[in-house]
């Protein structure tokens, strides 16, 4: 979908139509940009910015708090019409897929006629626009579909994929980082073309054998990766890159928040709690350490997953370090038709007592006379 | 200081100190237990990890008075290799030990005492006799059904207390405890001639009760109770624990006993416990449910685990009302079936929502409680 949040915003509200938008945290707070309109993107606004300093770039953008539940809800619409298609559907995320319809394609002639279609019913039963990729393999489709955004199809045949993929810079190659980028430049490599034409015994030697073996591979259009339809998942989740490395603690909170937000919504979208919550912290170096607690029952409450994940924060060095990452999952997730344990009824009023004092694990408000049993 | 102990006394000191010192870290504090000298013929053992405290005085030959710390974990694994006679102890130069048995002599590193957290004696002429086997009677019938969710910290221990009972000359002693999912209340009346001035009343922490069952298990002894400030004392022998109470409300557990309930059976506990056994043998961590049906005549115990089976297993019983079905963890039944006393349970129930009792008439005062999974 191109600009999903953003163009969700501009449907529902004929007023945002044609101007910069901006959906994530307040302007004047420590928020970050979840997503914003290709007419805000021309002002050089970009997803998981200070939300501050997108409003300094562009004074006439106008920034909405993001609204999960809707953006969930087009994104099972979307999910929908997708499995229309083929059972074949792997969801990158709320707004992303890959489909295989090698063999099963609802009785289309061919590929493009199937993503021909899809687009047409994206826009005439979502209101929205997407882009699509056709193309043999996986990372090329992905290619393709960013390669006419926004509302752009690119349709790259068996024989065409070297010349589609040479002339691109080697940053669009899936795996290929920062650091790569100037270890392959050392080596005078900056296209795809130039990456294909190297000898791989001096790629593999540079890059090492798993790395040079995998984008010796992709230079040369091959990516082998099967299309996974995703009904085993086996855990929901949400992380950001920042652009800048986030210092502050509590700014580190705001965005477990969020991320636990858009989890929950998830998990309450597929009716999966799950028991294991995960958090993922990335250093400036590139370390990335996670943390997880097992809860004694599943959930798919975003406060509860919110608070877990900010008391594992405090097992990390994060906020003493700078991230340059932060991610939150659960997992553990209750199967479809799981029998579900059930608590006794006072349970709900300790959870609700826990969560109102703020209490978390580890430092425990004392009373000042002890126990007695009491309401 | 320099002392001589038999081997056997000084290895059940050490051996009643390792579930409290603290094993993983061998420079901590914790890690480490304090022996002081008393008079001309004794020596005071102590170690703590705030939550849980045991001092306990043991026979010795004092040779120098003084006091000393030994690595809880290392002196015991030194001692356990160690025949049984005579044992020197002596404090070395920056406070290491040494210990000498027969022709066997080691050095142990150590912490200077002074750096041990202080532990007054506690005045125990307050509280109440009990004998070893009724309160650990009340502890083994529901030290399972503790919380171990750190989250839920008021249910990190059993509730306890004791309080002059309508009886004249006897006391009424009730141990409660609850993870959520169930509970566990046991009630006893013990004769004694002490009068309490007032009931007691604390939650006593999990780890600080299972170190009293371990301890009341090996010993002979009885056992006096009392509280001062926010501990709870259990004394006996020469020795005293104390622990910490947590010090928040207890639920309310008697509202969540139901009182009345539609349908009661009565059932032969081993059978049950055997069946229950060899149904779960097709459950798995993921899936622990079994389905307790009641239908004319019998019960009819079953799994349906997709991934290894189904088992059905059937057991007599005198019941002529609506047949009913509910599902239940079989750990939950099987932890209580282990525990609670006579030849015959009788369970009740409701609905497959309301929660279950299991009692047993050659076991008044326990009432064990489960709540259904629901299938």
């Amino acid at each position: 979908m191109d600009a999903f949040f953003a163009s969700v915003e501009q449907r529902d509200d004929p007023l945002l139509r044609g101007r910069p938008v901006v959906v994530g945290g307040d302007p004047r707070g420590r928020g970050v940009v979840a997503a914003c309109s290709y007419e805000a993107r021309a002002f050089g606004i970009h997803s998981a910015m200070p939300a501050a300093r997108a409003a300094r770039l562009c004074r006439e953008a106008v920034f909405v708090r993001p609204d999960f539940k809707r953006y969930s809800e087009c994104s099972r619409r979307l999910h929908d019409i997708l499995r229309h298609y083929t059972t074949l559907v792997e969801p990158l995320s709320l707004d992303e897929a890959y489909l295989d319809v090698t063999t099963e394609r609802g009785g289309h002639e061919s590929a493009t006629a199937v993503a021909r279609e899809i687009r047409a019913r994206i826009r005439d039963e979502l209101g929205l626009t997407a882009s699509a990729g056709v193309a043999p393999v996986k990372f090329v489709a992905k290619l393709a579909s960013d390669f006419r955004k926004p509302d752009g199809l690119t349709v790259v045949r068996p024989g065409e994929v070297g010349r589609f993929i040479e002339p691109l810079p080697v940053s669009h190659l899936w795996g290929v980082g920062p650091a790569t980028e100037r270890r392959l430049r050392k080596l005078k490599i900056t296209t795809v073309g130039a990456l294909a034409a190297f000898p791989r015994e001096r790629l593999l030697a540079t890059l090492g054998v798993a790395l040079g073996t995998h984008l010796h591979m992709l230079a040369h259009g091959n990516d082998d990766r099967p299309v996974v339809p995703d009904r085993v998942a086996k855990q929901r989740g949400a992380e950001r890159t920042f652009p800048v490395d986030v210092t502050e603690r509590s700014e580190m909170d705001e965005i477990l928040a969020t991320l636990a937000k858009e989890t929950a919504q998830e998990l309450m979208r597929e009716g999966r709690p799950g028991r294991r919550v995960t958090i993922k912290v990335r250093y400036p170096d590139f370390t990335t350490v996670s943390r997880s607690r097992t809860l004694f029952d599943p959930t798919d409450d975003s406060e509860q997953i919110t608070q877990t994940a900010q008391a594992l924060l405090r097992r990390t060095r994060a906020g003493e370090l700078p991230v340059r990452l932060l991610g939150v999952s659960v997992g553990n997730l209750v199967e479809a038709g799981e029998p579900v344990q059930l608590a006794l009824p006072f349970m709900s009023s300790i959870i609700r007592r826990i969560r109102d004092s703020g209490i978390d694990s580890g430092d425990f408000a004392a009373s000042p006379s002890p126990n007695r049993c009491s309401t | 200081m320099k002392i001589k102990i038999e081997q056997r006394v000084l290895l059940q000191a050490l051996w009643r100190a390792q579930g409290i010192i603290d094993k993983k870290s061998s420079l901590n504090v914790l890690a480490h237990l304090l022996i002081e000298t008393v008079g001309n013929d004794a020596i005071r053992i102590s170690c703590t990890d705030y939550d849980v405290g045991l001092i306990a005085t043991y026979q010795a030959e004092i040779l120098e008075p003084g006091k000393m710390t030994l690595n809880g974990k290392h002196s015991f694994d030194v001692i356990k290799s160690l025949p049984n006679e005579q044992v020197t102890l002596e404090l070395q130069d920056n406070h290491w030990s040494k210990v000498e048995c027969a022709r066997s002599s080691f050095k142990l590193a150590g912490i200077p005492a002074d750096d041990f957290p202080e532990q007054q004696e506690p005045d125990v002429t307050d509280g109440f006799e009990v004998d070893k086997s009724t309160l650990l009677r009340l502890i083994d019938r529901t030290i399972f059904s503790v919380s171990s969710d750190e989250s839920r910290m008021t249910l990190n221990g059993v509730y306890f207390r004791a309080e002059q009972s309508e009886e004249p000359g006897s006391m009424r002693l009730t141990m409660v405890s609850t993870d959520g999912h169930r509970l566990s209340k046991v009630t006893t009346d013990v004769m004694t001639p002490t009068t309490l001035a007032e009931p007691v009343d604390a939650i006593v922490h999990r780890k600080g009760i299972h170190e009293l069952k371990r301890i009341l298990e090996s010993d002979e002894v009885g056992v006096h109770v009392s509280t001062q400030g926010n501990n709870i004392i259990f004394s006996y022998g020469n020795a005293v624990m104390l622990i910490r109470q947590i010090e928040d409300s207890f639920p309310e557990y008697e509202k969540v006993i139901p009182k009345n309930s539609k349908i009661s059976v009565e059932i032969d506990k081993l059978e049950f416990l055997e069946n229950v056994r060899r149904t779960a043998t097709l459950t798995s961590s993921k899936l622990l449910v079994v389905r307790f049906a009641l239908e004319r005549d019998k019960v009819v115990l079953s799994t349906n685990n997709p991934e290894q089976g189904e088992a059905h297993v059937e057991m007599d019983v005198d019941y002529d009302g609506d047949s009913v079905a509910v599902g239940f963890n079989h750990r939950y039944l099987q932890d209580v079936l282990q525990v609670i006393s006579g030849p015959q349970v009788t369970c009740k129930i409701n609905d497959e929502f309301s929660p279950g009792v299991i009692e047993s008439e050659e076991d008044p005062g326990a009432t064990f409680v489960i709540m259904p999974m629901r299938l």
